[in-house]
């Protein structure tokens, strides 16, 4: 019975987190009038409220074609946010596990000092460090270039973090084992350290995607060129006559989220719950 | 985390199977849909995509050519007239046949000429014979009455000096006789009676001297006869001339039969028997001008005449009057001297008119001018950053048309000099539109 009352209670707050999606499920596969009619007081200043149905009246692909087939600045913003999302990923995979590895394993003088101030780095909104970031980049002449999104990113200090936790629930007496059956460092981290840790590192690589894939601030910040915006920066532009094709590109935009998360579902629950411990 | 399990970890074989690997794969099958849409986006965009030809703003002088219609008049005509009432033997030219000087127009009839001069003379010698008539009739009147004038004073004085001796003899008798005789009352009504006997006599006497004085009722009929005598005279003048003539009836000047009243078998009227147009004095074109036109013409335009039905051509005329028109103020008259050297009839004609505009810094082809029914536009090639890159866009610029013929228009705008404007395009476009500039 507790089981039940339970289930329905988690099911009806799943359906209402779930909203959203519901929403923009709707809205994909309304025509336009029917979304003129619902979004107009706050769109076109109409008086009245906002009202909307979850089932529409009228329902139509055209906002999918319009979208896939007459549109095809959302499919150069949909490359370019591929180009960067997985271009950090790579520059993620080479740095922050060495230096994660690094943080967990090695003897490093002020290693504890120093990692403390990767997580005060970690902790700082964007907003902080932008400037920095902006006099940086201009004098580096990475502005308006995808570098000045990717670099910053490929040494972000979430990964890092994350990464640690993982290589350091790895028992000692292993690596002690494998040390004395002859293996050097390298060899450690290499043929024990990431097979032990890809847990970890998955959990990182699939936040590091999701994170990577809904970027705003920096391409707005660092990137004029409408040319290089990734597809976070479409949906902004857009407005009341083009609000079907806004929620159909939202569908599409969080398909590969949705699969990236299925695929890496489990490690995703264990770098969640790592990424909150924080000693 | 077990430990076993930490050491023990492997890929499972049958990731593919597993809800990861249906993930893996759903996301590979995602992103080749993403690049096939892609490409047919890419093509959609591209035949969608109005291709468009480009011209650029030139400088230039808009030229004017003008046709105006109108019709061609004489300066002046010529009338010709004869004699009424004589029979027309043959008639040698047509309306609208070109005629020199000493031209036959007609022929009347010699006998019958005759005839009426015959008639005429004797007409003249009755108005003669009754102006004799008239004329002694007013003489014997007038002495008939100062006769009797004069008859009338004598009898008067006659009158004047019986009644008197009447008047006097009875006042004699009457003073004779004393007041209280028997007689003295009929002497005394004798001498009454007397006295109003020659007051009547004389009063009477006195108007037959009035009368015989009253002047004469005016009479002019001799005049008038000399006026009859005059006109037949003048007329058997005429008649004697075409007799002269041997009947012919002549044009005294070079021209044009414009209009012929007179027909072979019948007899010549009392009115206007011919209207030449004198070719001596030129002839005139006149035309009425729409006032949009007659803006663009101006007095002493050279104009190149055609005239309608010939292959000729005058030329190096100009206008030489140009005002607005009486009937209408929308409309105005111009006019064309034609020199009298031409021998040009009267008919329809056609002027051309070719007028160089002041040169104008920005003209296009009218092709490139478009209108939204209350300002006239071009679409400019402009550049415009977008998502794809740099895409072509038309962009709206409202101009104001200054001056424009069938071709060119000059239009007023701040255009840099190598503004492409649109031209033609294959499918119809809004300004905004991206498109795409055909290379020449």
């Amino acid at each position: 019975m507790r089981k039940i009352i339970l289930l329905v209670l988690l099911l009806i707050l799943a359906i209402i987190i779930s909203f959203p999606i519901l929403f923009m499920l709707g809205g994909s596969i309304m025509g336009n009038s029917e979304l003129s009619s619902y979004l107009s007081p706050v769109l076109n200043d109409k008086p009245g409220f906002v009202h909307w149905s979850l089932i529409p009246n009228y329902p139509t692909l055209s906002s999918f074609v319009a979208l896939l087939l007459d549109s095809p600045e959302f499919f150069v913003m949909f490359w370019n946010s591929i180009k960067i999302t997985f271009v950090i990923l790579i520059g993620q995979l080479i740095i922050s596990v060495p230096a994660a590895w690094g943080f967990a394993r090695l003897k490093i003088p002020y290693k504890n000092a120093l990692f403390n101030l990767y997580v005060i780095l970690m902790l700082m909104p964007f907003q902080v460090t932008m400037l920095s970031n902006y006099l940086t980049l201009d004098k580096l002449h990475l502005m308006n270039t995808h570098y000045s999104i990717i670099l910053p990113a490929i040494f972000s200090t979430f990964p890092v973090f994350i990464i640690h936790r993982f290589f350091c629930s790895i028992p000692e007496s292993i690596m002690e084992a494998a040390q004395l059956d002859g293996a050097n460092k390298l060899q450690v981290f290499l043929k024990l350290g990431i097979p032990l840790g890809s847990a970890g590192i998955v959990s990182a690589m699939i936040l590091g995607f999701i994170e990577s894939w809904n970027l705003i601030e920096q391409p707005l910040a660092f990137l004029k060129d409408k040319t290089l915006w990734p597809l976070s920066l479409y949906l902004p532009n857009i407005g009341l006559e083009l609000a079907g094709i806004a929620f159909a590109a939202s569908i599409v935009a969080i398909v590969p989220s949705l699969l990236i998360f299925f695929g890496g579902q489990e490690h995703l629950e264990a770098g969640i719950a790592a990424s909150t411990l924080i000693d | 985390m077990n430990l076993s399990k930490i050491i023990n970890f492997e890929i499972s074989k049958k990731g593919l199977k597993t809800v990861q690997g249906k993930a893996i794969k759903l996301l590979a099958g995602f992103l080749a849909l993403m690049l096939l849409f892609t490409i047919l986006s890419r093509s959609a965009y591209s035949l969608t995509t109005p291709k468009v030809t480009t011209t650029t703003i030139s400088s230039m002088s808009i030229e004017h050519d003008m046709n105006i219609s109108g019709q061609i008049y004489a300066n002046r005509n010529v009338i010709i007239s004869t004699q009424p009432n004589i029979f027309i033997l043959s008639v040698d030219v047509a309306e609208g046949a070109p005629v020199k000087t000493g031209d036959v127009l007609f022929r009347l009839d010699l006998n019958d000429l005759d005839k009426q001069l015959q008639l005429a003379k004797d007409q003249l010698k009755k108005l003669e014979l009754q102006q004799t008539d008239e004329t002694s009739g007013m003489e014997l009147s007038a002495n008939n009455k100062k006769t009797a004038a004069e008859r009338a004073a004598e009898d008067y004085y006659k009158v004047l000096s019986t009644e008197n001796n009447n008047v006097q003899k009875a006042l004699d008798e009457l003073n004779d006789l004393e007041s209280n005789d028997v007689n003295y009352k009929a002497k005394k009504d004798a001498y009454n009676q007397a006295v109003i006997i020659k007051e009547n006599n004389i009063l009477s006497a006195q108007r037959v001297i009035d009368d015989a004085n009253s002047p004469l009722a005016t009479n002019h009929s001799a005049e008038l006869a000399l006026i009859d005598i005059n006109a037949a005279k003048d007329n058997i003048g005429k008649m004697e001339l075409l007799k002269l003539n041997n009947g012919e009836i002549k044009t005294p000047k070079n021209g044009t039969v414009k209009k012929l009243d007179v027909t072979e078998g019948t007899r010549t009227s009392d009115g206007v028997a011919a209207l030449l147009t004198d070719a001596s004095l030129g002839y005139c074109f006149k035309a009425k001008v729409d006032r949009d036109i007659a803006k663009d013409l101006s007095k002493d335009d050279a104009v190149t005449l055609m005239l309608n039905g010939e292959n000729s051509a005058l030329e190096n005329l100009k206008i030489d009057s140009m005002y607005v028109s009486i009937e209408d103020s929308n409309f105005f008259q111009i006019t064309v001297n034609i020199p009298p050297s031409s021998e040009n009839p009267e008919s329809t004609a056609n002027i051309e008119i070719k007028k160089q505009s002041e040169m104008y810094s920005s003209c296009v082809p009218l092709d490139a001018l478009h209108s939204d029914g209350i300002k006239t536009y071009v679409l400019a090639i402009s550049d415009k950053k977008t998502a794809l890159g740099s895409e072509t866009i038309a962009e709206r610029i409202d101009v104001v048309v200054e001056d424009k013929n069938d071709t060119y228009a000059a239009i007023s705008s701040n255009f840099e000099s190598d503004q492409k404007l649109i031209l033609s395009t294959n499918k119809p476009i809004q300004p905004g539109d991206r498109v795409r500039v055909e290379e020449e």
